[in-house]
């Protein structure tokens, strides 16, 4: 458990462009540290944030994954295919 | 809408010599023909009256929008396909005319009524339903130009369209854009067509303000084109951006609201690329316009391909933008470039050639042939 775990406001540097502190008044519901306590070394840690090193972690998370590309989404970005020509009028 | 120069008032001396008329052929979904054509249209309305034949869904949003009621737009006439629309209301079972022999007989019917010198087929030389091989041989005086968008080379083969395309239109034109080899080798190439010229746009601080756009941050512009069903993708993937970037700004182009929140966040406006100009990263997919568009305007592009049954839009992405095949991709994508220094990159002045203008005297060449 780190120092900045202990005290609230919460005193953690988020954010990715612009690092500012967190200042959350509550661990619940947090993206960041989502209710716990982050390691020392963690990338949401104002001594090493790497947005990547965090960012990797957290877009492959199975929860995003299912929720951000639907079946139907999947099936309209592969790769284009055979279909009956000179029958839809809203095709291009 | 009537062309005002055709209208002699009752009782006049004389009335204003009817000018030649062109009728382009932007039949197809989404924006992507609509936009060419009109890109085109601008062009050849100082000269000519021009028709088009759209089914887009987005016709009466352009037609409707305060810059086509505002801007240069005179001597255009959008018309939408009555007897498309006509038998989309019957019952199939009770349809006794095959849907491409009354596109035909309408087309037939618009080069007749409006004395049409030069049509101009917009992506699809047989026609979207195949109808334009009945047609063309009996449009005698009418002179035929296609202009020939990327389209994929089964339907071209399957079709065997180099031949079609050599028997029956007088000129081929690329928009800087086909890379169906065969069909390429016909055409006469020229930049991409875009609907503004370079000292068209507005002040670039004023659709900032407009969009409401008041700060320095980055402004990412999620353009929700193509079909309308589609227009939920780009609604989620808005909101994905505003919850994991709340420093940045980001803003949603889309046709019609999504009664959720992201309509905070909605921009309703025409034309897109005047979007495109004000931010400084878009999202989107490969559309022509699309990636046109973000060239000209030398606007980074992360683009999502999406299927389309004869356009290509890997390859156009592949070519032009960066691809993304899922939300983590765009997002790593996307932080990159705002990482790298997004503030030099965006252009705020405008200088690109508009093949458009090129391409209008490509045609009106076959005039004087």
């Amino acid at each position: 458990m780190t120092d900045s775990f202990d005290s609230l406001p919460c005193k953690y540097k988020v954010g990715f462009l612009f690092k500012r502190v967190c200042g959350r008044t509550t661990r619940i519901g947090c993206p960041h540290c989502k209710g716990g306590p982050l390691p020392q070394d963690s990338s949401v840690n104002n001594a090493s944030y790497d947005p990547y090193y965090r960012d990797r972690s957290y877009y492959y998370d199975d929860r995003y994954n299912q929720n951000d590309f639907t079946d139907y989404d999947a099936r309209r970005v592969s790769r284009e295919q055979d279909t009956d020509y000179e029958t839809d009028l809203d095709a291009s | 809408m009537k062309p005002i120069w055709t209208q002699a008032e009752p009782g006049a001396a004389y009335s204003v010599p009817k000018r030649s008329s062109w009728l382009i052929y932007a039949m197809g979904g989404g924006w992507g023909h609509l936009t060419r054509s009109l890109a085109l249209a601008r062009v050849a309305a100082s000269k000519y009256d021009v028709h088009i034949l759209t089914n887009s869904p987005y016709a009466d949003l352009v037609t409707n929008s305060p810059v086509w009621q505002n801007d240069n737009f005179k001597g255009i006439n959008i018309i939408k396909p009555e007897s498309i629309r006509s038998q989309s209301n019957e019952s199939t079972s009770t349809s006794k005319h095959n849907p491409a022999e009354l596109l035909a007989a309408e087309i037939e019917a618009i080069v007749e009524r409006h004395a049409i010198s030069f049509l101009v087929v917009d992506t699809f030389p047989r026609g979207i339903l195949g109808e334009l091989p009945q047609l063309l041989p009996r449009l005698g005086k009418t002179n035929l130009v296609l202009v020939q968008r990327d389209i994929s080379p089964d339907y071209s083969s399957k079709y065997n369209l180099l031949d079609f395309v050599r028997q029956n239109y007088k000129l081929v034109i690329d928009p800087g854009d086909c890379k169906n080899q065969q069909l390429s080798a016909l055409a006469r190439k020229t930049s991409a067509w875009v609907i503004r010229s370079c000292e068209e746009f507005p002040n670039r601080n004023n659709l900032r303000l407009q969009f409401g756009i008041n700060t320095s941050q980055p402004f990412v512009l999620v353009c929700a084109s193509g079909r309308t069903e589609e227009q939920y993708f780009y609604a989620r993937i808005t909101e994905r951006i505003r919850a994991e970037l709340p420093e940045i700004e980001v803003r949603c182009l889309s046709a019609s609201a999504f009664g959720t929140a992201v309509d905070e966040l909605r921009i309703d406006y025409w034309p897109g690329i005047d979007c495109i100009y004000a931010a400084d990263i878009i999202i989107g997919a490969g559309g022509y316009n699309t990636i046109s568009e973000c060239a000209a305007l030398k606007r980074e592009l992360i683009a999502f391909p999406q299927k389309r049954l004869y356009d290509r839009q890997n390859l156009r992405i592949e070519q032009s933008a960066c691809k993304a095949n899922s939300m983590p991709e765009m997002l790593e994508s996307l932080k990159k470039l705002l990482l790298s220094g997004w503030q030099t990159k965006t252009s705020t002045s405008v200088s690109f050639k508009n093949g458009a203008a090129a391409a209008f005297e490509l045609i009106e060449q076959l005039a004087g042939a």
